[in-house]
Protein backbone atom coordinates (compact mmCIF):
# COMPACT_ATOMS: atom_id res chain seq x y z
CA UNK A 1 0.00 0.00 0.00
CA UNK A 2 1.61 3.23 -0.70
CA UNK A 3 0.64 5.33 2.23
CA UNK A 4 2.09 2.19 4.62
CA UNK A 5 5.41 2.69 2.11
CA UNK A 6 5.32 6.22 2.69
CA UNK A 7 4.89 5.50 6.64
CA UNK A 8 7.23 3.65 7.01
CA UNK A 9 10.05 5.31 4.72
CA UNK A 10 9.27 8.15 7.15
CA UNK A 11 10.48 6.38 10.03
CA UNK A 12 12.88 5.05 8.31
CA UNK A 13 14.16 8.32 8.13
CA UNK A 14 13.32 9.31 11.69
CA UNK A 15 15.59 6.52 13.13
CA UNK A 16 18.62 7.72 10.53
CA UNK A 17 17.69 11.26 11.75
CA UNK A 18 17.89 10.16 14.72
CA UNK A 19 20.90 7.70 14.97
CA UNK A 20 23.03 11.60 13.83
CA UNK A 21 21.70 13.16 17.34
CA UNK A 22 24.15 12.35 19.96
CA UNK A 23 26.77 13.71 18.36
CA UNK A 24 25.13 16.48 16.96
CA UNK A 25 25.68 19.92 18.10
CA UNK A 26 22.53 21.79 20.01
CA UNK A 27 21.62 23.33 16.83
CA UNK A 28 21.75 20.42 14.44
CA UNK A 29 19.55 18.56 17.05
CA UNK A 30 17.24 20.99 16.99
CA UNK A 31 17.34 21.08 12.92
CA UNK A 32 16.94 17.47 12.77
CA UNK A 33 13.95 17.26 15.52
CA UNK A 34 12.23 19.80 13.70
CA UNK A 35 12.51 18.61 10.54
CA UNK A 36 10.95 15.44 11.67
CA UNK A 37 7.93 17.52 12.87
CA UNK A 38 7.83 19.64 9.74
CA UNK A 39 7.16 15.87 7.94
CA UNK A 40 4.97 14.48 10.31
CA UNK A 41 2.75 17.86 10.59
CA UNK A 42 2.58 17.83 6.57
CA UNK A 43 -0.80 16.35 5.42
CA UNK A 44 -0.93 12.81 4.64
CA UNK A 45 -1.58 13.65 0.85
CA UNK A 46 1.63 15.58 0.22
CA UNK A 47 3.42 12.69 1.31
CA UNK A 48 1.84 9.65 -0.18
CA UNK A 49 1.97 12.13 -3.68
CA UNK A 50 5.34 13.62 -3.50
CA UNK A 51 5.41 16.01 -6.58
CA UNK A 52 7.21 13.85 -9.73
CA UNK A 53 10.63 14.49 -9.91
CA UNK A 54 10.36 16.08 -13.21
CA UNK A 55 7.82 18.63 -12.25
CA UNK A 56 9.58 19.08 -8.68
CA UNK A 57 12.62 20.16 -11.78
CA UNK A 58 10.20 22.10 -13.51
CA UNK A 59 8.98 23.91 -10.02
CA UNK A 60 12.64 24.74 -9.07
CA UNK A 61 13.90 26.12 -12.47
CA UNK A 62 10.59 28.08 -12.28
CA UNK A 63 11.36 29.10 -8.77
CA UNK A 64 14.54 30.38 -9.51
CA UNK A 65 13.77 31.86 -12.26
CA UNK A 66 10.97 34.10 -10.58
CA UNK A 67 13.78 35.10 -7.89
CA UNK A 68 16.08 36.19 -10.68
CA UNK A 69 13.84 37.87 -12.33
CA UNK A 70 12.73 39.73 -9.15
CA UNK A 71 15.77 40.47 -8.15
CA UNK A 72 16.79 41.57 -11.65
CA UNK A 73 13.34 43.63 -12.04
CA UNK A 74 14.75 45.47 -8.76
CA UNK A 75 18.08 47.06 -10.70
CA UNK A 76 15.82 47.56 -13.71
CA UNK A 77 13.37 49.58 -11.89
CA UNK A 78 15.91 51.80 -10.28
CA UNK A 79 17.57 51.86 -13.72
CA UNK A 80 14.49 53.64 -14.81
CA UNK A 81 13.55 55.49 -11.69
CA UNK A 82 17.35 57.34 -12.30
CA UNK A 83 16.70 57.81 -15.71
CA UNK A 84 13.68 59.40 -15.40
CA UNK A 85 14.92 61.78 -12.94
CA UNK A 86 17.52 63.03 -15.08
CA UNK A 87 15.59 63.52 -17.49
CA UNK A 88 12.84 65.68 -15.57
CA UNK A 89 15.83 67.03 -14.18
CA UNK A 90 17.36 68.25 -17.51
CA UNK A 91 13.58 69.09 -18.70
CA UNK A 92 13.17 71.45 -15.60
CA UNK A 93 16.40 72.99 -15.26
CA UNK A 94 16.95 76.49 -14.72
CA UNK A 95 20.15 76.57 -16.85
CA UNK A 96 19.62 79.58 -19.26
CA UNK A 97 22.35 77.66 -20.95
CA UNK A 98 20.21 74.55 -22.44
CA UNK A 99 17.93 75.14 -25.13
CA UNK A 100 14.38 74.00 -25.47
CA UNK A 101 13.23 70.91 -26.41
CA UNK A 102 10.46 72.17 -29.49
CA UNK A 103 10.24 68.34 -30.86
CA UNK A 104 9.30 64.66 -30.20
CA UNK A 105 12.44 63.91 -31.82
CA UNK A 106 14.67 66.12 -29.54
CA UNK A 107 12.76 64.61 -26.98
CA UNK A 108 13.75 61.14 -27.76
CA UNK A 109 17.19 62.07 -27.70
CA UNK A 110 17.23 63.31 -24.36
CA UNK A 111 14.88 59.80 -22.97
CA UNK A 112 17.61 57.92 -25.18
CA UNK A 113 20.84 59.82 -23.47
CA UNK A 114 19.81 60.09 -20.03
CA UNK A 115 18.18 56.43 -19.93
CA UNK A 116 22.13 55.46 -21.48
CA UNK A 117 23.75 57.30 -18.39
CA UNK A 118 21.58 55.68 -15.93
CA UNK A 119 21.86 52.24 -17.87
CA UNK A 120 25.54 52.75 -17.46
CA UNK A 121 26.15 54.10 -14.16
CA UNK A 122 24.02 50.89 -12.75
CA UNK A 123 25.59 48.38 -15.25
CA UNK A 124 29.25 48.50 -14.33
CA UNK A 125 28.22 47.84 -10.41
CA UNK A 126 28.47 44.57 -8.74
CA UNK A 127 24.53 43.69 -8.05
CA UNK A 128 23.97 44.52 -11.34
CA UNK A 129 26.07 41.99 -12.66
CA UNK A 130 25.71 39.63 -10.38
CA UNK A 131 21.79 39.74 -10.83
CA UNK A 132 22.16 39.37 -14.31
CA UNK A 133 23.98 36.49 -14.19
CA UNK A 134 21.56 34.66 -11.60
CA UNK A 135 18.77 35.76 -14.57
CA UNK A 136 20.99 33.90 -16.86
CA UNK A 137 21.74 30.92 -15.06
CA UNK A 138 17.93 31.13 -14.16
CA UNK A 139 16.88 31.16 -17.91
CA UNK A 140 19.25 28.47 -19.10
CA UNK A 141 17.89 25.81 -16.43
CA UNK A 142 14.38 26.33 -17.55
CA UNK A 143 15.54 26.21 -20.93
CA UNK A 144 17.44 22.64 -20.19
CA UNK A 145 14.20 21.60 -18.31
CA UNK A 146 11.89 22.65 -21.14
CA UNK A 147 14.34 20.33 -23.16
CA UNK A 148 14.29 17.39 -21.12
CA UNK A 149 18.18 18.06 -20.60
CA UNK A 150 17.24 18.28 -16.80
CA UNK A 151 14.85 15.63 -15.18
CA UNK B 1 10.34 76.77 -15.73
CA UNK B 2 10.67 74.05 -18.48
CA UNK B 3 12.93 73.23 -21.22
CA UNK B 4 9.67 71.28 -22.83
CA UNK B 5 8.22 73.54 -25.50
CA UNK B 6 6.51 71.29 -28.09
CA UNK B 7 3.43 72.32 -29.62
CA UNK B 8 0.58 69.93 -29.74
CA UNK B 9 0.17 70.72 -33.17
CA UNK B 10 3.02 70.30 -34.21
CA UNK B 11 4.19 67.33 -32.17
CA UNK B 12 1.26 65.73 -34.03
CA UNK B 13 2.49 66.59 -37.16
CA UNK B 14 5.76 65.06 -36.77
CA UNK B 15 4.38 61.83 -34.99
CA UNK B 16 2.33 61.59 -38.26
CA UNK B 17 5.59 62.24 -40.59
CA UNK B 18 7.54 60.13 -38.57
CA UNK B 19 5.29 57.31 -38.45
CA UNK B 20 4.66 57.29 -42.25
CA UNK B 21 8.28 57.74 -43.39
CA UNK B 22 8.81 54.41 -41.12
CA UNK B 23 6.08 52.22 -43.02
CA UNK B 24 8.00 53.77 -46.34
CA UNK B 25 10.63 52.44 -44.97
CA UNK B 26 9.66 49.30 -43.86
CA UNK B 27 7.83 48.89 -46.73
CA UNK B 28 11.45 49.62 -48.83
CA UNK B 29 13.56 47.30 -46.47
CA UNK B 30 11.01 44.45 -47.21
CA UNK B 31 12.02 44.58 -50.44
CA UNK B 32 15.49 44.26 -50.33
CA UNK B 33 17.41 40.86 -51.32
CA UNK B 34 20.95 41.35 -49.29
CA UNK B 35 21.08 37.36 -48.88
CA UNK B 36 25.03 37.34 -50.44
CA UNK B 37 27.84 36.85 -47.43
CA UNK B 38 30.37 39.39 -49.45
CA UNK B 39 30.68 41.17 -52.57
CA UNK B 40 34.39 40.05 -53.62
CA UNK B 41 35.22 37.18 -55.26
CA UNK B 42 36.44 34.47 -54.19
CA UNK B 43 37.45 30.61 -53.92
CA UNK B 44 36.89 27.90 -51.29
CA UNK B 45 40.67 26.71 -51.73
CA UNK B 46 40.14 24.26 -48.31
CA UNK B 47 38.09 23.04 -46.17
CA UNK B 48 38.78 20.79 -42.54
CA UNK B 49 35.38 19.93 -41.53
CA UNK B 50 33.28 23.15 -40.99
CA UNK B 51 36.12 25.33 -41.66
CA UNK B 52 36.55 26.78 -44.87
CA UNK B 53 39.73 28.76 -45.92
CA UNK B 54 38.70 31.27 -48.90
CA UNK B 55 41.19 32.79 -51.43
CA UNK B 56 40.21 36.19 -52.43
CA UNK B 57 41.03 37.36 -56.68
CA UNK B 58 43.62 39.59 -57.12
CA UNK B 59 42.83 43.05 -58.06
CA UNK B 60 45.69 44.66 -58.92
CA UNK B 61 49.34 43.61 -59.54
CA UNK B 62 50.90 41.40 -56.80
CA UNK B 63 52.64 43.55 -54.38
CA UNK B 64 54.82 40.88 -53.71
CA UNK B 65 54.14 40.42 -49.82
CA UNK B 66 53.46 36.77 -47.99
CA UNK B 67 50.23 35.81 -48.09
CA UNK B 68 47.76 37.33 -45.59
CA UNK B 69 45.28 35.43 -43.84
CA UNK B 70 42.93 36.52 -41.91
CA UNK B 71 41.51 35.24 -38.85
CA UNK B 72 38.13 36.19 -37.80
CA UNK B 73 36.32 36.17 -34.42
CA UNK B 74 34.11 32.65 -33.25
CA UNK B 75 31.32 35.10 -32.44
CA UNK B 76 30.17 36.79 -35.71
CA UNK B 77 30.30 36.09 -39.31
CA UNK B 78 33.36 36.88 -41.39
CA UNK B 79 31.64 38.92 -44.12
CA UNK B 80 31.84 42.22 -42.28
CA UNK B 81 34.99 42.21 -43.52
CA UNK B 82 34.02 42.62 -47.20
CA UNK B 83 30.23 43.81 -46.45
CA UNK B 84 29.87 45.84 -49.77
CA UNK B 85 32.01 47.40 -52.34
CA UNK B 86 32.26 50.34 -50.46
CA UNK B 87 32.41 49.22 -47.24
CA UNK B 88 35.25 46.16 -47.55
CA UNK B 89 38.72 46.22 -46.00
CA UNK B 90 39.38 43.42 -48.03
CA UNK B 91 38.23 45.12 -50.76
CA UNK B 92 41.30 47.67 -49.59
CA UNK B 93 43.81 45.05 -48.96
CA UNK B 94 43.78 43.89 -52.37
CA UNK B 95 43.76 46.42 -54.21
CA UNK B 96 46.63 47.11 -52.92
CA UNK B 97 48.49 44.01 -54.01
CA UNK B 98 47.76 41.93 -51.03
CA UNK B 99 46.89 37.61 -51.44
CA UNK B 100 44.06 37.44 -49.48
CA UNK B 101 42.76 34.47 -47.46
CA UNK B 102 40.25 34.21 -44.67
CA UNK B 103 39.12 31.65 -42.46
CA UNK B 104 35.86 30.96 -42.05
CA UNK B 105 34.49 29.03 -38.90
CA UNK B 106 31.31 28.19 -40.58
CA UNK B 107 28.68 27.30 -38.39
CA UNK B 108 29.07 25.41 -35.22
CA UNK B 109 25.95 22.46 -34.40
CA UNK B 110 24.86 19.79 -31.86
CA UNK B 111 28.00 17.51 -33.26
CA UNK B 112 30.63 20.55 -32.40
CA UNK B 113 29.71 20.59 -28.63
CA UNK B 114 33.02 19.29 -27.72
CA UNK B 115 35.26 20.95 -29.95
CA UNK B 116 37.83 22.72 -27.52
CA UNK B 117 39.79 26.10 -28.28
CA UNK B 118 42.20 24.02 -29.20
CA UNK B 119 40.84 23.31 -32.38
CA UNK B 120 40.25 26.68 -33.55
CA UNK B 121 43.61 28.22 -32.21
CA UNK B 122 45.39 25.44 -33.52
CA UNK B 123 43.94 22.63 -35.35
CA UNK B 124 41.50 24.71 -38.06
CA UNK B 125 43.97 27.34 -37.52
CA UNK B 126 47.00 25.98 -38.12
CA UNK B 127 46.49 23.85 -41.01
CA UNK B 128 44.62 26.66 -42.75
CA UNK B 129 47.99 28.49 -42.51
CA UNK B 130 49.73 25.54 -43.43
CA UNK B 131 47.79 24.92 -46.20
CA UNK B 132 48.54 28.81 -47.33
CA UNK B 133 52.23 27.85 -47.03
CA UNK B 134 52.61 25.00 -48.90
CA UNK B 135 50.20 25.98 -51.72
CA UNK B 136 52.10 29.72 -51.90
CA UNK B 137 55.79 27.96 -51.31
CA UNK B 138 56.43 30.36 -48.34
CA UNK B 139 57.56 29.66 -45.05
CA UNK B 140 55.31 31.89 -43.43
CA UNK B 141 52.57 33.90 -43.96
CA UNK B 142 51.27 37.68 -42.95
CA UNK B 143 48.24 36.85 -39.90
CA UNK B 144 45.91 39.62 -39.52
CA UNK B 145 43.23 38.49 -36.71
CA UNK B 146 40.52 40.36 -35.55
CA UNK B 147 38.67 40.89 -32.68
CA UNK B 148 38.59 37.61 -30.91
CA UNK B 149 40.22 36.20 -33.96
CA UNK B 150 43.13 38.69 -32.98
CA UNK B 151 43.01 36.78 -29.57
CA UNK B 152 42.86 33.38 -31.04
CA UNK B 153 46.01 34.70 -33.35
CA UNK B 154 47.89 36.05 -30.62
CA UNK B 155 48.08 32.55 -29.06
CA UNK B 156 48.56 30.29 -32.52
CA UNK B 157 51.67 32.90 -33.08
CA UNK B 158 52.78 32.20 -29.30
CA UNK B 159 52.85 28.80 -30.40
CA UNK B 160 53.97 28.32 -33.70
CA UNK B 161 55.82 31.70 -34.33
CA UNK B 162 57.59 29.87 -36.95
CA UNK B 163 54.75 30.14 -39.10
CA UNK B 164 53.87 34.01 -38.47
CA UNK B 165 55.81 36.30 -40.22
CA UNK B 166 54.01 39.42 -39.47
CA UNK B 167 51.42 39.84 -37.17
CA UNK B 168 48.35 42.08 -37.27
CA UNK B 169 45.49 42.33 -34.52
CA UNK B 170 42.85 44.02 -35.02
CA UNK B 171 40.14 45.23 -32.50
CA UNK B 172 42.13 42.46 -30.41
CA UNK B 173 41.07 41.72 -26.63
CA UNK B 174 44.22 40.99 -24.24
CA UNK B 175 43.60 42.31 -20.97
CA UNK B 176 40.06 40.91 -20.45
CA UNK B 177 39.59 42.56 -17.07
CA UNK B 178 39.96 46.59 -17.41
CA UNK B 179 37.37 48.49 -14.86
CA UNK B 180 35.47 50.36 -18.50
CA UNK B 181 34.83 46.76 -20.27
CA UNK B 182 31.53 46.08 -19.09
CA UNK B 183 31.30 43.09 -20.91
CA UNK B 184 33.95 41.84 -18.79
CA UNK B 185 32.43 42.49 -15.70
CA UNK B 186 29.32 40.58 -16.67
CA UNK B 187 30.69 37.92 -18.16
CA UNK B 188 33.32 37.12 -14.61
CA UNK B 189 29.99 36.16 -12.53
CA UNK B 190 28.67 34.19 -15.38
CA UNK B 191 28.32 30.41 -14.27
CA UNK B 192 29.94 29.27 -17.70
CA UNK B 193 30.23 25.55 -17.39
CA UNK B 194 26.48 24.90 -16.06
CA UNK B 195 25.86 26.90 -18.73
CA UNK B 196 27.54 24.55 -21.05
CA UNK B 197 26.44 21.43 -19.71
CA UNK B 198 22.39 22.89 -19.42
CA UNK B 199 22.96 23.95 -22.98
CA UNK B 200 25.70 22.39 -25.24
CA UNK B 201 26.32 24.91 -27.59
CA UNK B 202 25.89 28.42 -26.85
CA UNK B 203 23.01 30.02 -28.98
CA UNK B 204 24.64 33.09 -30.72
CA UNK B 205 20.98 34.77 -30.19
CA UNK B 206 22.05 34.71 -26.82
CA UNK B 207 25.48 36.56 -27.13
CA UNK B 208 23.90 39.41 -29.70
CA UNK B 209 21.56 39.83 -26.85
CA UNK B 210 24.33 40.13 -24.68
CA UNK B 211 26.14 42.93 -26.95
CA UNK B 212 23.16 44.74 -27.84
CA UNK B 213 22.04 44.81 -23.95
CA UNK B 214 25.44 46.59 -23.56
CA UNK B 215 23.71 49.62 -25.07
CA UNK B 216 20.21 49.23 -25.02
CA UNK B 217 18.65 52.05 -26.15
CA UNK B 218 21.48 53.47 -28.41
CA UNK B 219 20.76 49.80 -29.76
CA UNK B 220 17.62 49.54 -30.11
CA UNK B 221 15.03 52.80 -29.91
CA UNK B 222 17.44 54.95 -31.01
CA UNK B 223 18.92 52.84 -33.73
CA UNK B 224 15.02 52.06 -34.94
CA UNK B 225 13.78 55.37 -34.91
CA UNK B 226 16.80 56.82 -37.27
CA UNK B 227 15.59 54.87 -39.98
CA UNK B 228 12.83 57.26 -40.64
CA UNK B 229 16.13 59.37 -41.81
CA UNK B 230 16.44 57.09 -44.52
CA UNK B 231 13.50 56.35 -45.83
CA UNK B 232 14.08 58.51 -48.86
CA UNK B 233 17.59 57.03 -49.13
CA UNK B 234 17.95 53.40 -51.06
CA UNK B 235 21.56 52.82 -50.64
CA UNK B 236 21.49 53.73 -46.93
CA UNK B 237 18.54 51.84 -46.31
CA UNK B 238 20.23 48.94 -48.01
CA UNK B 239 23.31 49.61 -46.00
CA UNK B 240 21.24 49.65 -42.67
CA UNK B 241 20.22 45.89 -43.44
CA UNK B 242 23.25 44.53 -44.24
CA UNK B 243 24.15 45.66 -41.22
CA UNK B 244 21.42 44.20 -39.09
CA UNK B 245 21.76 40.69 -40.83
CA UNK B 246 25.38 41.04 -40.19
CA UNK B 247 24.71 41.89 -36.85
CA UNK B 248 22.16 39.07 -35.90
CA UNK B 249 23.67 36.60 -38.11
CA UNK B 250 25.85 35.04 -35.13
CA UNK B 251 26.75 31.44 -35.13
CA UNK B 252 25.95 29.56 -32.15
CA UNK B 253 29.40 28.32 -30.12
CA UNK B 254 30.48 25.17 -29.25
CA UNK B 255 29.99 24.90 -26.02
CA UNK B 256 33.49 23.33 -24.52
CA UNK B 257 35.34 26.26 -27.00
CA UNK B 258 33.15 29.03 -25.53
CA UNK B 259 33.97 27.65 -21.74
CA UNK B 260 37.53 27.98 -22.17
CA UNK B 261 37.48 31.08 -23.68
CA UNK B 262 35.62 33.11 -21.22
CA UNK B 263 37.05 31.06 -18.23
CA UNK B 264 40.65 31.30 -19.36
CA UNK B 265 40.52 34.92 -20.99
CA UNK B 266 37.33 36.73 -19.03
CA UNK B 267 37.46 35.36 -15.51
CA UNK B 268 41.03 34.45 -15.04
CA UNK B 269 42.42 36.62 -17.46
CA UNK B 270 45.37 34.08 -18.28
CA UNK B 271 46.88 35.71 -21.39
CA UNK B 272 47.69 38.99 -19.07
CA UNK B 273 48.47 36.66 -15.61
CA UNK B 274 50.18 33.88 -17.24
CA UNK B 275 49.37 30.41 -16.86
CA UNK B 276 47.54 30.11 -20.10
CA UNK B 277 47.48 26.65 -21.55
CA UNK B 278 46.03 25.29 -25.25
CA UNK B 279 46.37 21.68 -26.21
CA UNK B 280 48.74 20.68 -23.86
CA UNK B 281 51.21 23.55 -24.79
CA UNK B 282 51.55 26.83 -22.88
CA UNK B 283 50.77 30.00 -24.49
CA UNK B 284 53.21 32.45 -23.65
CA UNK B 285 53.58 35.51 -25.63
CA UNK B 286 56.92 36.74 -24.84
CA UNK B 287 57.67 34.23 -28.11
CA UNK B 288 56.08 36.29 -30.12
CA UNK B 289 59.00 37.78 -31.75
CA UNK B 290 57.75 39.11 -35.14
CA UNK B 291 56.69 42.76 -36.20
CA UNK B 292 53.68 43.50 -34.85
CA UNK B 293 50.84 46.00 -35.70
CA UNK B 294 48.37 46.46 -33.03
CA UNK B 295 45.25 48.79 -34.57
CA UNK B 296 42.49 49.64 -32.11
CA UNK B 297 39.15 52.01 -32.15
CA UNK B 298 39.63 54.75 -29.61
CA UNK B 299 35.58 54.75 -28.78
CA UNK B 300 35.40 50.81 -28.98
CA UNK B 301 32.68 49.78 -26.31
CA UNK B 302 33.56 45.94 -26.97
CA UNK B 303 37.04 45.94 -26.36
CA UNK B 304 38.02 49.49 -24.87
CA UNK B 305 41.72 50.42 -25.90
CA UNK B 306 42.61 49.79 -21.85
CA UNK B 307 41.79 46.03 -23.21
CA UNK B 308 43.85 45.65 -26.06
CA UNK B 309 46.93 48.53 -25.80
CA UNK B 310 48.61 46.42 -22.51
CA UNK B 311 49.67 44.31 -25.95
CA UNK B 312 52.49 46.27 -25.94
CA UNK B 313 54.35 45.15 -22.92
CA UNK B 314 53.35 41.57 -23.15
CA UNK B 315 55.16 40.20 -26.34
CA UNK B 316 59.03 39.60 -27.08
CA UNK B 317 58.62 41.59 -30.48
CA UNK B 318 60.74 44.09 -30.74
CA UNK B 319 58.78 45.97 -33.70
CA UNK B 320 55.46 46.90 -32.46
CA UNK B 321 53.45 49.65 -33.24
CA UNK B 322 49.82 50.65 -32.48
CA UNK B 323 47.55 52.86 -34.09
CA UNK B 324 44.56 54.35 -33.29
CA UNK B 325 41.16 54.59 -34.83
CA UNK B 326 39.20 57.48 -34.37
CA UNK B 327 35.92 55.30 -34.08
CA UNK B 328 33.66 52.44 -33.17
CA UNK B 329 34.28 48.63 -33.12
CA UNK B 330 31.78 48.47 -36.32
CA UNK B 331 33.08 51.67 -37.16
CA UNK B 332 36.40 50.38 -37.82
CA UNK B 333 35.42 47.69 -40.27
CA UNK B 334 32.61 49.75 -42.38
CA UNK B 335 32.74 53.52 -41.63
CA UNK B 336 34.32 55.90 -44.71
CA UNK B 337 36.98 57.06 -42.96
CA UNK B 338 38.08 53.30 -41.83
CA UNK B 339 38.17 52.39 -45.87
CA UNK B 340 40.38 55.53 -46.57
CA UNK B 341 42.88 54.94 -43.79
CA UNK B 342 43.19 50.97 -42.68
CA UNK B 343 43.52 49.02 -45.88
CA UNK B 344 46.79 51.99 -46.61
CA UNK B 345 47.65 51.54 -42.56
CA UNK B 346 48.02 47.68 -43.19
CA UNK B 347 49.34 47.27 -46.44
CA UNK B 348 52.03 50.02 -45.70
CA UNK B 349 53.27 48.24 -42.65
CA UNK B 350 53.16 44.90 -43.97
CA UNK B 351 55.37 46.07 -47.00
CA UNK B 352 58.00 48.02 -44.72
CA UNK B 353 58.23 44.09 -43.07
Amino acid sequence: MPWMTAWIDLQRQWVEAAARVPGASNDAMHAIFADRYRQLFTPEFARIAPVPDPLRASAAALTRWQAAMQRFGLQVAAIANDAAQRLTGLLLSDDAGLPPVTSLRQLHELWIECGEAAYAAAAHGDEFAEAQAELLGAWVELQAVARGARP
Amino acid sequence: MTRLAIDPARAAAEMTEFCGRLAAAAQRLAGLDLRAEGCSARDAVFRIEKTVLWRYRGQAADAGLPPLVICYALVNRPYMMDLQPDRSLIRGLLARGLDVYLVDWGYPDAGDRGLALDDYANRYLGTCIDHVRSARSVAAVNLLGVCQGGTLSLCHTAQHPERVQNLVTMVTPVDFQTDDNLLSKWVRKVDVDHMVEMLGNVPGALLNAAFISLMPLRQSAQKYAGIADIADDPEALANFLRMERWIHDSPDQAGRAFAEFIRWFFQENRLVRGGLVIGGQPVDLRRIACPLLNIYATQDHLVPPSATLPLAGLTGSRDYSAFGFDGGHIGIYVSRRAQELLPGTIAQWLGRH
